[in-house]
């Protein structure tokens, strides 16, 4: 790995980290506007991660030693991600891991949550975890289907592979199952983080929650990193949706005007996918969980026919 | 010379360690037994070690009877699967010796004679010596299992029995069937027999070979012994049992299918194969979900890996029998991989199981928990093994998992449709095992570690000494190291599988990062820097906002105070996904009025009842009926002397008219 690639990535990663707050601050905007309020500023996810960082922790006496580690894994792991998945630029593959791979460090991050959540002994931890595992079971196989399909038409798992494949080969790519995959990942992007209508981010209430359930024993320090996380996490998933499905813009040398006008093609899609992830949470409503599985088997069932479709047609 | 004793001193060291606690029946004996025992495990790995840098060692002794010579042999392949074997046979006979309940001199002694017949089944070169060593695998690990209950249930073990002779009945037919056509009896001179052999009749070997080995592996339906038995028997023997057993049967499997017979053009036998490995992988990972006791989870888990190690064999198959040698010889390393890997996370999950329920005296996760805060050490090496087996990096349980879902994707190099129906099929039955199982391991970390005690046991657990510990501190090493710097093992392994399929030698080792035509890889070591990197920068971060003020406080009670009822429960955990696959359970619940004395309080009872398909469906009414035809025969046995006298006389003169 020469300089400007090792450069590149940091930037990259840089990037990532700066901007998952703002989305996430941004999603909230757009949802408090459909509500008509003003809602607070784009910039309140800052603060909040601030003022957690310098709050002092309380754990619960009947947490073990896992319950402070897992905080440093799950943002570790994101950092991680950060580095494996192309941000603005599709530039040489890097062989550290693929997308596969990508699915299994989301899984170590998932994982480690879930233990955090039953860390302590809490009930809303416990069904926290327990609802997480359900949605995960289904959206792993659904994922792992997906890259499938993808790595089928473009002839790799490799993530920057696959963006350059798609950037540089424009319309005759489009297929059928490229289009069954996008929507399975989209679904897939809700579930797993814990969007409407599998989770409502906003509410702190037992019959709704998913996420909020395992993060309940957190607090100060430990809880902004998990939140960072997670912030991390739906930037990612963003990314990945738009790099392997639009990657248009994404640079393809290393030039700095080919990179900067990946860095504001990725932003702005970004921004597009926040805004359009604020209208689904606006106009539908949460799910009762049991309805879910037929949503996620949906998303299943999407992917299976990407994959299929792709061989016969 | 000093490595040509080796296999003499495997061989001979628990041969006479287990005849010599036999004979003197002594406790100190028995513990230098299991010193022998891990003596010859080392020998075994530095035997290994010498195969893999010069080359395959064969080791005969010329009998001048019918069976001409008898051989032991060890292959590259063989070397490796028997390294990583004898290593763990290491560290459960120091987990046995150094177990708190002391020694005892049946336990050293079966034991010893396992261990000899797990290593001389992985080096037989003799069809013979390869069934003996099978069979006495079979009786020792029976009678280990059976004999160390204080309680009589024994159905467990019987069942185990039946099912392991059923294989070795097909195993023995197919192996006699192989010595005979070929004319051989020494198993390396057998190669590619499916030519003389025909389609037809070498197919219905290699299943019966399948079926044999299967019985050992838990294929469906021959599953049904595991959950019981690993319930019930010591965690020495089945951490053995799940572990070098199996090692056995697939290395043995897979040099008969692909070496002694060939796969030739057999594909609906490979889809065949894939289908059953694949029902019995969704099976296992279905059923450890919903186990209340951890070794029980961990038997499931087992059916649930072998299932996918077969499906992964199958896939090589199916490739090799379209003439891509290049995907099947990665499909075969890649399921060679996750079987050496699952000898070491799942012996180091048993021997942590078995040491639990030694430590609070309860089996049932439904009355565990917090164990991380007392058994602090135990809990560490356990979540190793639990990463490990969940296929999470970067343990050896995720680079083995990715290279088997990287071998199925292969679809594209075969036109056939049925094919590429068929991959797609089968990485989605894997991704839904990998997903589920998950879950499962998640469950038994979470429920037997974390939370509050469920139980008095479980609040006060036995002091464990750090010579208690110790055996684990070795499996947990290996699975980090077999998963960050799994490049030179996954090297040895291509170039050992390599002849097998029938091409020089295959790349899929460049640097330290795997991959294979092309297709994006994996840097296991770049991935755990990355990882490693991530969590310490996290970590440098934080220090950077000053020291961390860490205040102790209770969980959040919403004001009522939380006692060890007030918590989820395994089984609460598992309920929702009982509901997404209710199909695939069918529970049976029962709820009913419970008569009461007080007219003001309704007491309702729910039970809620998993049914044992298989038992249920298939065994229950298999052995009623073989009873009955029992009670039949029954009728001819009257007792007197004349009617036996008569049946000689009817059979002799049937003989003499038949065969005159």
């Amino acid at each position: 790995m020469d300089l400007t690639k090792l450069l590149i990535v940091l930037l990259e990663v840089l990037f990532l980290l700066m901007v998952s707050p703002l989305l996430t601050g941004v999603v909230r905007r757009v949802k408090s506007w459909m509500q008509c309020r003003s809602g607070p500023s784009v910039l309140q996810p800052y603060r909040d991660l601030w003022k957690l960082f310098r709050k002092s922790t309380v754990a619960s006496r009947e947490a073990s030693w896992l319950f402070l580690l897992i905080p440093y894994v799950c943002l570790g792991a994101m950092l991680c991600l950060s580095v494996i998945v192309p941000v603005f630029s599709a530039g040489p593959a890097g062989k550290t891991g693929d997308m596969l791979a990508a699915v299994y460090v989301l899984g170590l991050f998932r994982f480690m949550m879930v233990l955090g959540g039953l860390e302590g002994g809490s009930s809303f931890g416990g069904m926290g975890s327990s609802r997480e595992m359900m949605i995960s079971a289904i959206v792993e196989p659904t994922l792992l289907l997906s890259i499938f399909s993808v790595a089928a038409i473009s002839g790799s798992t490799d993530l920057s592979f696959i963006s350059g494949f798609f950037a540089s080969s424009g319309a005759e790519a489009l297929s059928p199952s490229l289009f069954l995959a996008a929507a399975a990942i989209s679904i897939s992007l809700l579930a797993e983080n814990s969007r409407v209508p599998f989770d409502n981010p906003a509410t702190h209430l037992e019959l709704t929650m998913v996420h909020e359930g395992m993060l309940l024993e957190y607090s100060g320090r430990e809880l902004g990193m998990m939140e960072l996380a997670s912030q991390l996490r739906l930037t990612l998933f963003m990314v990945i949706l738009s790099n392997v499905f639009f990657p248009w813009g994404i640079a393809l040398g290393t030039g700095v005007g080919e990179l900067a006008l990946g860095a504001g093609s990725i932003a702005l899609k970004l921004l597009l996918i926040s805004a359009g992830l604020a209208m689904v949470e606006s106009v539908m409503a949460k799910m009762r969980l049991f309805r879910l599985p037929n949503l996620l088997t949906i998303s299943f069932t999407l992917s299976l026919l990407a994959v299929m479709s792709y061989y016969i047609l | 010379m000093f490595p040509a004793i080796l296999p003499y001193l495997m061989l001979a060291l628990p041969l006479s360690a287990a005849v010599a606690s036999l004979l003197l029946r002594d406790r100190r004996v028995g513990a230098m037994a299991y010193v022998c025992a891990a003596a010859s495990a080392v020998s075994a790995a530095m035997w290994s070690v010498v195969v893999l840098l010069h080359g395959t060692q064969t080791y005969s002794w010329d009998t001048s009877s019918v069976w001409s010579s008898y051989a032991i042999t060890l292959d590259p392949l063989g070397a490796l699967v028997l390294l990583i074997s004898s290593l763990t046979f290491a560290c459960v006979a120091l987990y046995s010796l150094f177990s708190r309940e002391g020694v005892t001199v049946r336990g050293a002694v079966l034991f010893n004679l396992f261990m000899l017949s797990v290593m001389l089944a992985m080096v037989a070169d003799h069809v013979l010596l390869l069934l003996v060593a099978w069979e006495s695998m079979s009786l020792t690990s029976f009678l280990g299992a059976w004999g160390d209950r204080e309680d009589q249930d024994t159905s467990a073990g019987w069942r185990y029995l039946a099912v392991t002779h059923f294989g070795a009945a097909l195993l023995i037919a197919a192996f006699s069937f192989l010595a005979i056509t070929s004319g051989e009896v020494r198993l390396s001179a057998m190669l590619g027999l499916s030519g003389s052999l025909g389609p037809a009749v070498s197919a219905l070997v290699i299943l019966m070979v399948f079926l044999g080995f299967g019985s050992k592996l838990g294929l469906l339906p021959f599953h049904i012994w595991m959950p019981d038995l690993y319930g019930r028997a010591h965690s020495t023997i089945t951490s053995l049992l799940s572990t070098a057993a199996s090692n056995v049967a697939v290395l043995v499997l897979v040099r008969t299918v692909f070496g002694y017979v060939g796969v030739g053009q057999q594909q609906v036998l490979a889809l065949t194969i894939m289908g059953l490995a694949a029902l019995t992988a969704l099976w296992g990972a279905w059923q450890a979900l919903m186990q209340a006791e951890g070794s029980r989870v961990l038997a499931y888990s087992s059916m649930e890996n072998m299932g996918l190690i077969l499906l992964t064999i199958g896939a090589a198959m199916l490739f090799q029998s379209y003439g891509a040698g290049e995907p099947a010889a990665f499909a075969l390393m890649a399921a060679m991989f996750h079987l050496v890997n699952h000898t070491v996370f799942k012996a180091l999950l048993l021997m942590g199981a078995g040491t639990v329920r030694r430590a609070t005296g309860e089996g049932s996760m439904e009355r565990l928990g917090g164990l991380a805060r007392t058994m602090p050490g135990l809990s560490a090496v356990f979540l190793v093994g639990v990463l490990s087996v969940a296929a999470l990096p970067p343990f050896n349980g995720f680079v083995s998992e990715w290279a088997m879902f990287k071998s199925l994707m292969h679809a594209e190099l075969i036109s056939d449709p049925l094919v590429q129906l068929a991959l797609p099929l089968a990485i989605a039955v894997m991704a839904l095992c990998t997903a589920i199982a998950a879950a499962a391991y998640l469950r038994l970390y979470g429920f037997t570690f974390l939370g509050r005690p469920r139980s008095a046991g479980a609040c006060r657990p036995r002091p464990m000494a750090f010579s208690e510990l110790f055996p684990f501190i070795p499996l947990a090493l290996l699975c980090l190291l077999l998963g960050v710097a799994s490049f030179p093992l996954l090297r040895e392994l291509a170039a050992s599988v390599s002849p097998l399929v029938g091409i020089p030698g295959v790349q899929v080792v460049e640097g330290s990062s795997i991959s294979l035509l092309h297709q994006g890889g994996l840097d296991p070591l770049g991935l755990s820097a990355l990882l490693a990197g991530g969590v310490l920068l996290c970590y440098l971060a934080m220090r950077a906002l000053g020291p961390r003020r860490l205040v102790r406080g209770d969980t959040w009670d919403c004001g009522t105070p939380l006692d060890r009822r007030t918590q989820y429960t395994p089984t609460g955990f598992s309920q929702p996904l009982l509901k997404v696959f209710t199909k695939v359970y069918a529970p049976v619940t029962e709820v009913r009025e419970d008569p009461r004395p007080s007219p003001y309080i309704r007491g309702v009872r729910f039970e809620q009842r998993l049914p044992e398909v298989f038992l249920e469906r298939f065994y229950l009414p298999l052995s009623a009926a073989a009873i009955a035809l029992a009670m039949r025969v029954k009728r001819m046995q009257s007792g007197s002397i004349q009617a036996y006298l008569a049946y000689i006389m009817i059979t002799l003169i049937v003989l003499l008219v038949v065969l005159r």
